[in-house]
């Protein structure tokens, strides 16, 4: 159950985040939702999938983590340690909620997340002031914030030209076959199919780097594969 | 004869007939393939179309796909709601608990396995269409075929359509005449101009002319403008095996907007008939079909009046000519929808004729008019043995009841029943429904959809008794049926609840 409340300096003022229980509480995502500003940063790392939301079947974009529901393939690994971790994850365990203006947005905590706690681990305030931790976690709220209209267009326009195409991830393991359903990419051959103008477009919306940044980022997707395999034991 | 080339096609009438078969042409002539086919439909701006609550086949979904319609516009535009078969109530004895369901699902195993005979030899209590189909179950409890994630089209549970036709029509002129450049000539006929030959050269209208053709479509409805008014083409009348002739319909709104939508056609057996209640988005279409034979009009709206708890509905009359052309392409004519025929709707045929007639017209589209005479031929042959296999299948919802008016013992008198469809039922008491029962390449219905009719009617067969692998594969495939059953339920929206989500977030063609 969650416990939203409006951040405070004085309220929350002993508040520490504990890292272990941040990352424990990770080991249950198995998508991470992302924005187009992280993509170049991502792709290294993750790869990145559009999907459906579960009760209004839009397509979001997200960085994979497993293959299976709630089990997160790389924060089970106590070895791998990220040089990119997506805004989502950083801003753990504060939130954004609509203030009284319209556009404007205020700084929540969820003070039920097992993470948040009163001795161990990075404090949100020093002396008063905004400790790292809180600094860092506001910054990836606000590039979420910014880029949640920006990346939605993205994905609109991949849908208006017809791009998007299920990727078929079939997992074959002691004779037994699993399919991973429900994860999409761009369509190469329609892509390249597409026409000049179209492709002038999404040059000119600076969208074709972010899809081919997607594609390239289809190569993690077999790390995360061996990982799953080795973890099922095989 | 002069072997013109066929190129001019001319489809006199709009409704969903008219604009079916126009957009199905257009659709496989597109402007770079070749063969330059122009296609024109006039239609009277004061002929209303018949438009009452309609059902669909599964098959709409490919008809829609084939004329590049987005399912979510269908939805949004055309008061539509999703189908997942029938359910018959009544018409075995008329008791409280008196009901089965055709669903549109085949039997789990039924591929592989002779499960309706396995059925039989159970003597399981649940009845065929709940041991060996999800989709009893999903109806009653009112859950959609599919979720807002699936693709248009796709689905998980086998499903059809509830639409309104009126706006199905509109909704479809719209996108044929944007999409396929159809020539749209709003206007009314006056009359019909030979050749020399006999073939239809052109028909007269009011304010634009005389439209030319080399191939003319009727889908003038009941009126059959060019087949029976211009060619005299002979009706056969099969009122002495479906006895329905008359129609009372209404619309009975929903309490609120939040009433449950049934994801199936309610068909209620009736003294003289029975009574249709299809479920779209913002209201009900209810019908009572029935025989003036053994029914007063004042009776029969009684009857409908008992159903509806309504008195004070607007109930919009329709005389059923039950039967159809005695052919359906005379010379360089066609008649698709009304036009070649009509049956009670108590299967939906009524549309899935006019996809097939329009199916074959544009897929078999004679090249000259020498072909036009092969074609034609082929398409009566095929369309006779359709209308009599359909006849034969929506009698068999009849012949089995045990219910005590006088319509249903005439529907159980012999000479009512089709020879063909007695040779079945003699072979059925020994063996179940199957594909050998089946062989034409123009089949309308599946044999499963007879196990479905057959078993709901309490028809047992008596098979080779002792058969204990037949009954460990049956049973098997009760348990998959029970398990796929718990895991759809599991996933599966409420069906009003899908309806709203598809006009808020539309469904992906993805």
């Amino acid at each position: 159950m969650n416990n939203l409340q409006l951040l405070r300096s004085d309220t929350h003022a002993q508040i520490r985040i504990c890292d272990q229980a941040l990352r424990i509480s990770f080991g249950q995502l198995v998508m991470v939702p992302v924005v187009l500003s992280e993509f170049l940063k991502l792709c290294i790392h993750y790869p990145i999938v559009l999907a459906k939301a579960g009760d209004t079947g839009q397509f979001g974009c997200s960085a994979l983590m497993g293959l299976q529901a709630g089990h997160n393939l790389l924060f089970d690994d106590p070895q791998w340690q990220p040089s990119y971790l997506p805004a989502q994850l950083r801003r753990q365990p504060l939130l954004l909620a609509p203030a009284q203006q319209p556009d404007e947005f205020q700084v929540c905590i969820d003070t039920a997340h097992p993470a948040v706690n009163q001795s161990r681990g990075s404090p949100l305030y020093e002396a008063g002031a905004e400790a790292e931790f809180l600094r860092t976690a506001k910054l990836a709220l606000a590039e979420l914030a910014q880029g949640q209209q920006a990346t939605r267009e993205f994905v609109d326009q991949l849908q208006a030209l017809d791009l998007l195409v299920p990727l078929q991830l079939a997992l074959r393991a002691d004779g037994e076959r699993t399919t991973v359903n429900g994860l999409y990419s761009v369509d190469q051959q329609k892509l390249e199919a597409l026409t000049d103008d179209q492709l002038l477009q999404l040059q000119r919306r600076g969208y074709l780097r972010w899809i081919y940044t997607l594609l390239a980022s289809q190569s993690q997707i077999y790390p995360l594969v061996n990982r799953h395999l080795q973890r099922s034991g095989h | 004869m002069n072997n013109r080339e066929i190129k001019n096609i001319v489809v006199v009438g709009g409704g969903t007939a008219g604009w079916l078969t126009a957009g199905r042409i257009a659709a496989s002539y597109p402007p770079a393939c070749g063969r330059d086919i122009r296609v024109t439909l006039v239609e009277s701006p004061d002929v209303k179309p018949v438009g009452v609550g309609e059902g669909t086949w599964p098959t709409m979904r490919s008809t829609l796909m084939k004329l590049g319609i987005s399912e979510t516009d269908f939805i949004r535009c055309c008061d539509a709601s999703f189908k997942q078969g029938a359910r018959f109530s009544g018409w075995k004895t008329g008791a409280a608990d008196d009901f089965y369901y055709h669903p549109l699902m085949l039997p789990v195993g039924f591929d592989s396995l002779d499960v309706g005979a396995g059925w039989c030899n159970l003597q399981a209590p649940q009845s065929f269409a709940d041991a060996l189909s999800i989709q009893e179950q999903l109806c009653e409890r009112g859950l959609a075929p599919k979720h807002i994630r699936t693709p248009e089209y796709g689905a998980v549970a086998n499903y059809a359509y509830h639409l309104d036709a009126g706006k199905f029509s509109v909704f479809l002129a719209e996108h044929v005449c944007k999409k396929f450049n159809v020539r749209h000539v709003l206007d009314h006929v006056t009359g019909v101009n030979s050749d020399s030959a006999g073939d239809i050269a052109s028909v007269s209208t009011r304010k634009h002319g005389d439209l030319a053709g080399d191939l003319f479509v009727d889908c003038s409805g009941f009126a059959s403008l060019l087949l029976a008014g211009h060619y005299q083409v002979p009706f056969v009348d099969r009122s002495d095996v479906l006895f329905i002739d008359q129609a009372l319909a209404v619309q009975l709104p929903y309490e609120d907007s939040q009433a449950p939508i049934a994801c199936h056609t309610l068909s209620t057996a009736q003294p003289a008939g029975w009574i249709w209640d299809i479920g779209l988005q913002s209201r009900r279409g209810i019908g009572y079909v029935y025989s003036s034979a053994h029914s007063s009009e004042t009776e029969a709206e009684a009857t409908l009046a008992r159903y509806t708890g309504r008195t004070d509905l607007n109930i919009k009359k329709i005389p059923i000519h039950c039967g159809h052309r005695e052919h359906f392409w005379h010379r360089n004519c066609v008649a698709v929808g009304l036009s070649a025929g009509f049956l009670e709707p108590l299967e939906a045929s009524a549309l899935v004729l006019v996809e097939l007639s329009a199916a074959m017209i544009a897929d078999q589209l004679p090249h000259d008019r020498q072909g036009v005479d092969i074609v034609a031929n082929r398409f009566n042959h095929t369309f006779r043995y359709r209308w009599d296999r359909i006849i034969d299948f929506l009698k068999l919802h009849y012949m089995l009841s045990r219910r005590a008016e006088p319509f249903w013992r005439d529907n159980c008198d012999n000479q009512s029943i089709p020879d063909s469809l007695q040779e079945l039922l003699h072979l059925w008491r020994h063996r179940s429904p199957a594909n050998c029962d089946f062989t034409s390449t123009n089949e309308v219905f599946p044999a499963a959809s007879y196990q479905y009719v057959l078993y709901g009617m309490g028809f047992r067969g008596q098979s080779a008794a002792g058969n204990d692998l037949l009954a460990q594969k049956t049973r098997q495939a009760m348990q998959k049926n029970r398990e796929q059953l718990h895991k759809a339920c599991s996933v599966l929206p409420g069906h009003r609840a899908l309806i709203d989500s598809i006009h808020q977030f539309g469904l992906a063609a993805v």
